[in-house]
């Protein structure tokens, strides 16, 4: 739904060259999304899940930027949940989501495709009332993010 | 003394013709570059206007990406609807979720393939 790779890439380089006391930990989550890239082309979903898994539950920065840190993380829960949904597993790509929201709601894609992973799940396990409020709160987001983007200087 | 009057007068004559007009070169120069700098300011106006007006209108690259994830997620919520067609409150989710769709395809600039 997103230029998920572009954007990720575009906020690591951004976090990267703001802060260089954090670097260790933003290099260590670009090298770990990259790792889960080449795993996930190559099917091997197990070792993406895994590389996914150690980023988010490895100890950031304390310099590192919350909103940095939130969208590296938001970001890697997402993927997590796609994962498990591909995985047909949607009770954990629903936890993954909720982990991902959990970290703050922002008018942003990062929190708009958490809304999109925990919707797919919930549809996967037949709330469909539940899904098509995600999938709204997402709209909600892609529509205020339009507005702001047709908006005349 | 009829002779004099009538040289007098041709002198006068010969000399208002002849002279450079000085007074009135001056007024058309400055009238000029009155105009001139008016012309200025018009192109410098019309310049800026021109740029505001393409600041204004926003990209297709930057606008279509929402026009389509609305579209993409107006046609999930309906796929739930469909499914599950007696539940009332998807249905009207559903409807909900087209007319913003096609409110978002509307923003987009008519020239952007988004919005067709």
């Amino acid at each position: 739904m997103t230029r998920r790779g572009l954007v990720i890439a575009l906020a690591l380089a951004g976090c990267a060259a703001r802060s260089p006391a954090p670097g260790a930990w933003i290099a260590t989550a670009a090298e770990a999304s990259r790792a889960a890239d080449e795993a996930l082309a190559s099917g091997q979903i197990d070792l993406a899940r895994e590389r996914l898994r150690r980023l988010v539950e490895s100890p950031s920065s304390r310099l590192v930027a919350a909103n940095d840190r939130r969208v590296i993380l938001q970001d890697a829960y997402f993927r997590l949940a796609e994962v498990e949904l591909g995985a047909h597993a949607p009770a954990r790509a629903q936890a993954w989501a909720e982990s991902g929201l959990a970290l703050g709601v922002q008018r942003d894609l990062f929190t708009a495709n958490l809304y999109i992973a925990r919707g797919g799940a919930r549809a996967a396990l037949d709330d469909a009332r539940g899904a098509a409020e995600d999938y709204r709160a997402a709209l909600d987001i892609n529509e205020a993010l339009l507005a702001d983007a047709t908006e005349v200087p | 003394m009829r002779l004099l009057c009538l040289s007098i007068c041709c002198l006068l004559l010969a000399a208002c013709a002849s002279a450079p007009h000085p007074p009135t070169s001056r007024r058309h120069q400055a009238a000029e570059r009155e105009s001139a700098a008016r012309l200025e300011e018009l192109i410098a106006a019309e310049k800026e206007l021109s740029q505001q007006q393409l600041g204004a209108v926003p990209s297709c690259e930057r606008v279509c990406p929402f026009v389509e994830n609305i579209r993409r997620l107006s046609n999930m919520i309906c796929e739930l609807a469909q499914r599950h067609s007696d539940d009332e409150i998807l249905a009207a989710n559903c409807r909900d979720a087209e007319l913003r769709a096609t409110r978002a395809r509307k923003r987009a600039p008519s020239s952007c393939s988004c919005a067709r």
